[in-house]
């Protein structure tokens, strides 16, 4: 019995089989280990952290966490990020959809240039614009609110690129049809075309949320206060303190409270999310 | 046909609401107390922002008619940048707590209010009270522009268990250069493959304060009373930059890159022996450090000399004048020995307004920590901290040498003749005027 | 004709939000950067200086460094990730016990925040009681100053870069490497061609319209890359992880130099663009696209 497994172990194929979860895990480890390494450390003790080199804290101190929330206005930040990134989707699933659809379905003189300058922008990210936008923002006296962090992002190219490509997929006679009916185009299109590209809005949809959640540097300009400081903003702000530099085990908990609420998200919602990047990636 | 029109404009009117929605529109009007933005940094290690917290929401307890928010802005260089950017988009905080060299820079952009305007009446020379070293980079053309709040010095701090261990006498810290090198060497430990695992001494090379200290050691200065020459390229300065490269590539008994919080981490983790770190880093090495050690002032060279250096609190131009005089009832209160007093006992960092020595707080403190009495005593000796204009970016030109030459990409004469030559450059349109 | 008119106008209005933002925070901006570029400010005073901006960028030693910088981090993150991006989708594109888990473990950086990516990796750097320096010198290597020596700063910005996108590519690869019809590998199989002839004249041309689209992405972004180079060194030791959008913030919020970060501005976006025609005049031309539809 042991002997007979003992020889399927060492068959060729398992061998190779071995090696290959051998080299998977190995890279696993690598880009997985990071993430672990900051879990496990929210919960060890400042000395703990300075002397010892274990991998599991002696027991699951939540002292950090109380320290971090005591510090940094944690529920503010979260509300203010809610704002942002629900806010923004809310006017793009608007501008995106308007725009695709006639990129989509209608013929306008100059339509090819139109598309390719919205294209560029793909380019060019915010961050490479903040002294320009810097600048328009300070005087349309938009400073330090959540609206200022958002206006650069609501044209989506990106957004109008894929919806484009999902309402090119309907037949064009279901939308004539309609029309013969009597109904006009906004029934139509809200109403049918819609609900017919629902994934495509999914797929948009979680790749805005995950891009708007981890944005940093134009949020970073723009906000002076808590009042429109964003999740990741008020890290850095914790950060720079050398106050926590020290203090690892405070900054590895902050890092995590920053970092979980997307996480979780696609943990759960893993294979939307996979799907919603590969959809994306491919067409932006 | 028309109800499709019909149905673009309601859409229209739907993403505008949405739109209007999402600005977040309602702009509240401000009714009752005087509301005043505060931004602070925290520089050094140690809980501070908790303690800023508790003592600004004392003062709205205590004044019902005024409204502080304490916004914690970074460290000095971003709340300097915070509070610039926030100004020139119409939106200033009131009152700010930034580094004293940020004056010039601040008057460049006429930013800042002059505290002299409020010291009238029973106000009347309220800086009187204030230690005149302390003062001296609040000045500006015979008018005072800022109020000293959490000052500090360079200090050195020791580890007496490494001394007694290599043989040194725990109670007496190095007092001169030759010193530092002579302790520094005893105290470096190197494993078999001769790679250090625990510094001698350690110095805040990635910032420009303690350099300055060294130049004056060496007898020399860095700028002229208006801030608008730079003299780096000296036999004086040079003196100062060598002793830094002899203790990192000569001796290698120093890293060549450390910052405050980094420098103080290993100097609580025992990877470092000795370490010049600000006075206020004090707090956090003492409720850190599990070992024995001593503070004083930087070692000396050719004189005993170092600069002041941490935080004033300015006021910021654009308040309505109900909003300014609030800012001043603010930053007074702030300044008051008993908020000094408690600031130190929170913090380490030095009073800089004589009466808080008086305050019981104070008195316990200094029973508690006797050196702090002794570095209060060495305050006759210090200087002018560094300020030109363009300070910023003096300071990043010098920051960029200091690595080059620290990290032997560029040698010391070399570095010495561009660097100079930069700051000429950068400095050039204040020489002139 | 009256439909014609009316829907002229609902095509006018369809459009106008999205053109509306994207001319006042796309193209409006570049054209401000540009007008800025030739002015210069003395105390509060703004003045036309012509082409004194130019001249500086022309001269200016720190800038030049950043230049090279970013070339350096393009060209040690692109290949890199690519490289090892598709090496992660060839393994997992078999049919193996555990691959959703492994698929998991190698695409979740791309859902972390840069900031908290920047946050853990300083951590793991950290000198003296840094996991990693912890681990070299357990293994007899030499412990490094990750973020405090030059050479070491760049390499540590750029593995937080490599770490955070490997997923994320990978993730697109393995699409592409799926969508490759089985029969056409079998039948190659079946003539006698090796995995190295099969990967050389089957799989490469397969995905390539693919690497193409994932190269222009990883090399623009390498050129906008800034969120760790400011959380992590803020540009340093020195200047030696100065990258161009951090070399731009600097200059205008910290030496409250506009009109010079402008010009720096100008000069990137002219830049991306430039190097956006290239990829689609030189390169995509020789790009081998398996249907008409791109």
């Amino acid at each position: 019995m042991d002997i007979l497994r003992m020889k399927q172990m060492f068959r060729p194929k398992t061998l190779q089989t071995l090696l290959y979860h051998g080299v998977l895990i190995f890279c696993a480890f690598l880009i997985v280990f990071p993430f672990l390494w900051m879990l496990t450390s929210a919960f060890k003790t400042q000395s703990e952290i300075f002397h010892d080199i274990k991998f599991f804290p002696r027991a699951f101190h939540l002292d950090s966490f109380r320290e971090v929330l005591s510090i940094i206005p944690f529920d503010k930040y979260f509300i203010n990020t809610v704002k942002f990134v629900f806010g923004l989707l809310f006017v793009q699933f608007f501008t995106i959809t308007f725009a695709a659809y006639a990129f989509a379905r209608f013929r306008f003189p100059l339509k090819d240039l139109l598309f390719t300058l919205l294209l560029l922008q793909l380019m060019i990210a915010p961050q490479t614009l903040v002294v320009p936008n810097y600048i328009i923002i300070k005087n349309l006296k938009l400073l330090d609110t959540v609206t200022a962090i958002s206006l650069p992002y609501v044209a989506s190219a990106m957004g109008v690129f894929l919806l484009r490509q999902a309402f090119r997929s309907i037949p064009a006679e279901m939308e004539e049809a309609a029309v013969m009916d009597g109904a006009s185009i906004e029934y139509y299109l809200f109403k049918i075309a819609i609900p017919l590209v629902k994934p495509s809005y999914t797929a948009f949809a979680l790749v805005s949320i995950n891009f708007h959640w981890n944005e940093f540097f134009w949020p970073l300009i723009v906000t002076d206060t808590v009042k429109s400081r964003v999740l990741t903003v008020g890290l850095a702000m914790f950060a720079e303190s050398s106050e926590s530099a020290a203090a690892w085990n405070d900054l590895m908990a902050a890092t995590l409270l920053v970092a979980a609420p997307l996480v979780l998200l696609f943990l759960v919602f893993q294979k939307a999310f996979v799907e919603s990047f590969m959809t994306t990636g491919l067409k932006a | 046909m028309k109800r499709s029109v019909l149905h673009v404009g309601l859409l229209f009117a739907l993403f505008l609401i949405g739109a209007l929605l999402f600005a977040g529109g309602a702009k509240e009007k401000p009714k009752g107390p005087v509301d005043l933005k505060f931004f602070f940094p925290v520089q050094v290690a140690g809980p501070q922002a908790k303690l800023m917290s508790e003592i600004v929401d004392e003062f709205n307890k205590a004044h019902p008619d005024i409204k502080v928010e304490a916004v914690y802005s970074g460290n000095y260089d971003q709340t300097v940048q915070k509070a610039i950017t926030a100004a020139k988009g119409g939106n200033p905080p009131a009152v700010i707590v930034a580094t004293s060299i940020s004056l010039l820079e601040f008057l460049d952009q006429d930013l800042i209010e002059d505290i002299d305007q409020f010291m009238v009446g029973p106000d009347k020379g309220f800086t009187d009270g204030f230690f005149p070293g302390f003062m001296k980079n609040s000045m500006h053309k015979g008018k005072v522009w800022s109020v000293p709040f959490q000052r500090s010095i360079p200090a050195l701090y020791w580890n007496k268990k490494h001394f007694s261990e290599a043989g040194l006498d725990p109670e007496k810290p190095p007092r001169t250069w030759d010193e530092v090198i002579a302790f520094s060497e005893k105290l470096v430990k190197r494993n078999e493959k001769g790679e250090t695992i625990r510094w001698g001494y350690e110095d805040i090379t990635e910032d420009t304060w303690t350099i300055q200290g060294l130049i004056l050691q060496a007898g020399g200065t860095y700028a002229n009373e208006e801030g608008t020459k730079a003299f780096f390229n000296t036999p004086e300065a040079k003196k100062a930059f060598s002793y830094w490269n002899t203790l990192v590539n000569e001796k290698k008994v120093m890293p060549a890159q450390r910052f405050y919080g980094p420098a103080s981490q290993d100097f609580v983790a025992e990877t470092a022996s000795m370490m010049i770190n600000s006075s206020g880093s004090f707090t956090f090495v003492s409720q850190s450090a599990k070992f024995p050690f001593g503070v004083t002032t930087m070692p000396g060279n050719a004189r005993n000399a170092f600069p002041t250096g941490g935080g004033n609190l300015y006021i910021f131009k654009g308040l309505k004048q109900a909003e300014k005089n609030a800012a001043w009832v603010f930053t007074k209160w702030m300044a008051s020995p008993e908020v000094c007093a408690r600031w130190t006992e929170g913090t380490g960092y030095i009073p800089a307004q004589k009466a808080a020595y008086n305050t019981q707080r104070m008195k316990d403190y200094m029973a508690k920590y006797p050196h702090y009495k002794a570095i209060s005593e060495q305050l006759q000796f210090a200087e002018k901290e560094m300020a030109f204009y363009s300070n910023s970016q003096i300071r990043q030109t010098l920051k960029t040498f200091i690595a080059d030459v620290l990290l032997q990409k560029v040698p010391l004469d070399q570095g010495l003749v561009n660097l100079q030559k930069e700051v000429d450059k950068i400095l050039e349109p204040y020489s002139k005027k | 004709m009256r439909k014609r008119s009316k829907n002229r106008l609902r095509i006018f209005l369809y459009l106008l939000p999205t053109f509306f933002f994207l001319f006042f925070f796309t193209y409006f901006p570049y054209l401000s950067s540009f007008i800025d570029s030739f002015a210069e400010r003395r105390g509060n005073l703004i003045s036309f200086v012509g082409l004194k901006n130019y001249e500086r960028m022309a001269f200016d030693s720190v800038f030049h460094t950043v230049l090279w910088n970013n070339f350096l981090y393009s060209i040690l993150t692109v290949p890199l990730t690519m490289l090892f991006a598709l090496g992660l989708a060839l393994l997992l594109n078999r049919k193996i016990a555990g691959s959703a888990f492994y698929r998991t473990a190698f695409f979740y950086p791309t859902v972390i925040p840069m900031a908290a990516a920047s946050m853990i990796w300083l951590y793991l750097f950290l000198p003296t009681y840094g996991i990693i320096n912890r681990f070299i010198t357990l293994w007899g290597g030499k412990s490094v100053e990750w973020v405090g020596d030059p050479q070491y700063a760049m390499i540590s910005i750029v593995i937080v870069g490599i770490w955070k996108y490997v997923g994320y590519y990978m993730m697109i690869f393995l699409t592409a490497l799926q969508a490759i019809p089985k029969s056409l590998l079998e039948s190659a199989y079946l003539d006698g061609a090796g995995p190295v002839r099969r990967f050389g004249s089957i799989v490469l041309p397969m995905i390539s319209s693919t690497s193409f689209f994932i190269l222009i992405i990883a090399v623009i972004n390498s050129f906008q890359a800034v969120d760790q180079v400011y959380l992590m060194t803020r540009g340093g030791p020195g200047n030696a992880t100065n990258l161009m959008v951090y070399y731009i913030y600097q200059n205008a919020f910290s030496f409250w130099n506009f009109q010079y970060a402008s010009t720096l501005t100008v000069f990137l976006v002219t830049l991306l663009l430039l190097i956006t025609l290239f990829f689609f005049k030189v390169v995509e031309p020789r790009v081998y696209y398996e249907s008409g539809e791109t």
